[in-house]
């Protein structure tokens, strides 16, 4: 709509604009901005002094502990996407083409994504009492004579943590992966069906190629939010778990160190842009070839 | 990035899917998917309700008993219920002052064009995919640097930064469905821009708004990476449930989280009532 | 009578896309004016711009002796009938009619009096706590129209009013705009892409094209003088054929027609014209002057009338003929028959040409 553009109407695009793009202006684009001024000054007593150096950047890269920490929650936050595509891709799949009832559908639908409204924290907090050693499993397993002692290795590693994890975060592969799922016309895979093409074949060439966009989308979801946690962790992950947001959170309150945090903070969020672009693109070269 | 958009589950109605003999295999398989994920889902949340019960204070299997000391305990923990009061005070206005940010920022995206459109849409909705933990310390940072005192209210200003875009990619993706000619013909007839805000658009995209209003509720409500960093002397629920279970594990906190449990049912239900689009609203 | 809208010059581009391109035109009040074109041709564009809808690129709009080529739509006396009616789901019948009034700050009482009125004249009287979506096409259809003349506006806009219905629905709607029209003695600006809808409803057809105006007049003129092969083959079915006029001769399908003195500049080659019902078949062999030897090729049954297609030196043309009687007894020639076909000299059509210019 391209309404007269009377002074009129300028000044009620105004109204309508100015709000947000003040608080935008002042609470995101201030302090991301500061955020990179920040990386480039020196940790000093009490806080930090202005300047422009590469100090904390040469440390993060000659320091190996923190490759380390971004190789290793990397590797956690992959290994979350996959597991949890494994158990997604099934459901939505089901979802989307099995269950021939509306009602079910959407009760099950919504039995995924429910558990997003109940506390983060406590879905997290409640695998630290299934897997510690006086945890549910230890003693159920006991109870059970499986095991004649309580065992340490449930908790504290990073098993629990991919676990914890997607658990948190599967919702979020389940959601895009059932919106793409959902979009494929039953048709087209029945006329695959006729056109002599067996059940695997056609799963192959039609389904996985149309729900990758929704399968893109859903990893990189669940990628990012992983590597960016720092609840986890602490809760579930024990020293062998640590991640980066935990460093980060560590350069802000014990090693007090602000430059140093800023500049891991600005290392994490170009990896996780760089991850949301290319998932971008992908969608964008999806649907371009689609149309 | 339409990840967060959980209130709109795209349910078609019947979908004609060709009636093939079944097979039991398959059906057993199908079964055993289905039934692996919902149990991956609901045990944990069984076991964290059930063991708010248990008479023992240790969380191990058998439960020794059935007790509802934990509750009582809880109801006498006055830490617990200020940090319950500023978990209220904070989701309350952070909500509140999301929506009234992001509602006329979903507007300006889809109905007005203006430079540097694109920008502002990207920073807009960037929070969405970024870790908590990266505007809870820029923005520390920022308030460190103009010498704002940390508080609820600084907390509030965060909460409101990050579930910004909550808010605008639901009330987007309705608007987007909302045909233009409504507003064009009210102001047709005669409204001006407030007048068909508040009579024709508001109205019509009133299922996103409280939608989104519950759904920025309960993140805030559950919030704790930018919490962590901008919060002062107060603690919010997340916080001090953060702090004990740093001290130890007691059914205490079962008993919390089971409170909290029921009570974001209860938003659910509420939610999936109340967004239900009237008939005869496309 | 007062022009009640005219448009000075306007054009609208959409970056490169070129909406409307130059138009200038003049409405008397209480004229049914007709926006006709195909799809794309900028009918909308051009009464969205009349509405305040699009800001003129160039040009002005002037209503009722206003300029108000920059005002908003709600500073603006008219009112526009969407071709989807865009009537608000979330009120009753009676609240959307009253919607004008209601932001017009008409007092409460006086709005719902008045939006019953206007359900009145449009036949829906009983239905004024209707929800939208409760009532059919055409019911929604009235609701939109008793909408937009509540207010009483100077000048009512409509697009498309009646595509959205079926073909029987359409054609009771058309009766029921006229007489509404004629009934409250307002302007009517209609876009339509239908041509029997035209010519059936309006004073005054505008053709458009690619954004221009090609022609304007009555239908008469339109049917009878069109002034092109454009407006000759959008309104109604043409034979076009290409001839020469040598002062009462035409030269053309291989025969010579006898034509009124002075049709058509000697001698250039121009296309000619026809229209179906201009033409008569003589089935006997009476070969004359001025007749065209023709083969039957085929015959379509319209009931009341057929429309019988022959060939003439190659090309082929159509001919409509009214059956009276029962179908035997109306003397049709059957398909090959060897007929001549006689055309009315005064119904040939010159039309000043693209492929001339
Ligand atoms: N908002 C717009 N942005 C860009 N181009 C537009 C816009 N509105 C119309 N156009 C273009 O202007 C031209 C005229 O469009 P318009 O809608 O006026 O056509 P129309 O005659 O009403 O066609 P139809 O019968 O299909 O409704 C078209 O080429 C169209 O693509
Ligand atoms: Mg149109």
């Amino acid at each position: 709509m391209t309404l007269a553009l009377s002074k009129r109407n300028r000044l009620r695009q105004f109204l309508v604009l100015s709000p947000p793009l003040l608080w935008t202006v002042l609470f995101m684009f201030a302090p991301y901005t500061i955020l990179v001024v920040y990386s480039f000054w020196r940790a000093q007593f009490p806080l930090a002094v202005p300047d422009f150096q590469f100090g904390n950047y040469i440390e993060i890269f000659t320091d190996p502990q923190y490759a380390r920490v971004l190789l290793r929650t990397a590797k956690i936050a992959g290994l979350v996407s996959l597991l949890a595509l494994l158990l997604a891709f099934p459901y939505a799949y089901f979802l989307a083409f099995k269950v021939r009832k509306p009602g079910l559908r959407l009760t099950l639908y919504m039995a995924v994504v429910a558990p997003l409204w109940v506390s983060y924290l406590l879905r997290a907090y409640t695998w630290k009492t299934i897997l510690g050693t006086e945890g549910l499993l230890n003693s159920f397993l006991m109870s059970t004579g499986i095991l004649s002692e309580p065992s340490s290795v449930f908790l504290y590693n990073q098993t629990a943590m991919v676990v914890t994890l997607t658990y948190v975060f599967i919702p979020f592969m389940v959601m895009p992966i059932y919106a793409a799922l959902e979009k494929i016309p039953p048709n087209l895979i029945e006329a695959s069906g006729d056109l002599g093409e067996g059940a695997i074949a056609t799963f192959a060439r039609i389904t996985v190629p149309l729900a990758m966009p929704g399968i893109v989308a859903g990893f990189t979801m669940t990628f990012c939010l992983s590597f960016g946690d720092f609840i986890s962790p602490i809760l579930v992950g024990g020293p062998d778990g640590l991640m980066i947001a935990n460093v980060i959170a560590a350069q802000f309150g014990a090693a007090l160190n602000w430059p140093l945090g800023s500049a891991l903070a600005l290392v994490m969020l170009v990896i996780v842009l760089g991850i949301i672009t290319a998932s971008d693109r992908f969608e964008r070269l999806g649907q371009a070839r689609l149309s | 990035m339409t990840a967060l958009e959980t209130s709109v589950p795209a349910i078609t109605a019947v979908r004609s899917t060709s009636r093939k003999p079944r097979r039991w295999g398959a059906s057993l398989g199908w079964g055993l998917a289905i039934g692996t994920v919902l149990a991956f889902l609901y045990v944990p949340i069984a076991v964290l309700v059930l063991f708010s019960f248990n008479t023992s204070r240790s969380l191990s299997w058998p439960m020794e008993g059935l007790t509802l000391d934990w509750y009582r305990t809880l109801a006498g923990n006055e830490q617990l219920i200020e940090a319950v009061g500023n978990s209220f005070y904070v989701a309350t206005c952070s909500t509140i002052l999301t929506l009234l940010i992001g509602v006329p920022a979903a507007l300006a995206l889809d109905r007005l064009s203006f430079p540097g459109k694109s920008a502002f849409r990207k920073l807009v909705l960037l929070p969405i995919a970024l870790p908590g933990i990266i505007t809870g310390i820029s923005m520390l940072i920022l308030f460190r640097m103009v010498g704002f005192t940390l508080s609820l209210e600084t907390v509030i200003i965060g909460h409101a930064t990050a579930l910004l875009a909550v808010v605008v990619t639901q009330v987007y993706a309705r608007l987007q469905r909302l045909p233009r000619s409504y507003e064009e013909a009210s102001a047709d007839l005669g409204a001006n821009g407030l007048q068909t805000f508040f009579l024709v658009t508001l109205p019509n995209i009133r299922s996103s708004v409280i939608g989104a209003g519950l759904l920025s509720f309960t993140l805030s409500f559950d919030e704790i990476p930018v919490t962590f960093f901008l919060t002062g002397r107060d603690n919010t629920l997340p916080m001090y449930i953060w702090s004990t279970m740093r001290r130890g594990l007691t059914p205490e906190i079962n008993a919390v989280g089971a409170l909290i449990v029921a009570f974001s049912a209860v938003l659910i239900v509420l939610s999936v009532i109340l967004m239900r689009d009237k008939p005869g609203a496309r | 009578m007062t022009d009640i809208v005219t448009l000075n010059n306007i054009s609208k581009h959409f970056g490169p896309v070129i909406g409307v391109d130059n138009v200038s035109l003049s409405v008397r009040s209480g004229e049914f004016v007709t926006l006709l074109g195909p799809s794309g041709c900028g009918k909308s564009t051009l009464l969205r711009m009349i509405g305040g809808f699009e800001e003129p690129t160039q040009g002005s709009v002037v209503i009722n002796g206003d300029d108000v080529t920059h005002l908003p739509p709600n500073k603006r006396p008219v009112n526009i009938v969407f071709q989807d009616y865009a009537l608000f789901p979330h009120m009753s019948v009676g609240k959307n009619v009253g919607y004008g009034l209601r932001v017009g700050g008409v007092r409460r009482t006086e709005v719902a009096d008045r939006a019953r009125a206007a359900l009145e004249l449009v036949g829906l009287g009983d239905r004024f706590d209707a929800k939208p979506h409760q009532l059919s096409g055409g019911q929604r259809q009235r609701v939109a129209l008793a909408r937009a003349i509540v207010r009483r506006p100077k000048v009512l806009l409509l697009d498309e009013p009646l595509s959205a219905l079926d073909a029987n629905l359409r054609e009771a709607m058309q009766v029921e705009l006229k007489r509404l029209q004629r009934k409250v003695g307002l302007t009517f600006i209609m876009v339509t892409h239908d041509q029997t809808e035209a010519l059936a409803l309006s004073d005054r057809v505008v053709v458009m094209c690619d954004g221009r105006v090609v022609q304007d007049g009555t239908p008469d003129t339109l049917y009878d003088r069109p002034s092109s092969t454009y407006v000759a083959g959008f309104i109604g079915t043409t034979n076009l054929f290409q001839g020469q006029v040598h002062g009462d001769t035409l030269h053309a399908l291989g025969q010579k027609l006898v034509v009124p003195e002075g049709l058509a500049p000697e001698g250039r080659t121009l296309t000619f014209g026809f229209r179906p019902e201009k033409a008569e078949i003589l089935t006997a062999a009476v070969a004359g002057n001025g007749t065209l030897p023709a083969t039957v090729t085929d015959i379509l049954y319209h009931g009341n009338s057929a429309r019988i297609v022959v060939e003439v030196s190659g090309s082929p043309l159509s001919i409509d003929r009214t059956i009276s009687d029962a179908r035997h007894a109306s003397g049709l020639p059957d398909i090959g028959d060897q007929v001549q076909i006689a055309i009315q000299p005064d119904r040939i059509m010159v039309l000043a040409d693209e492929a001339a210019a």
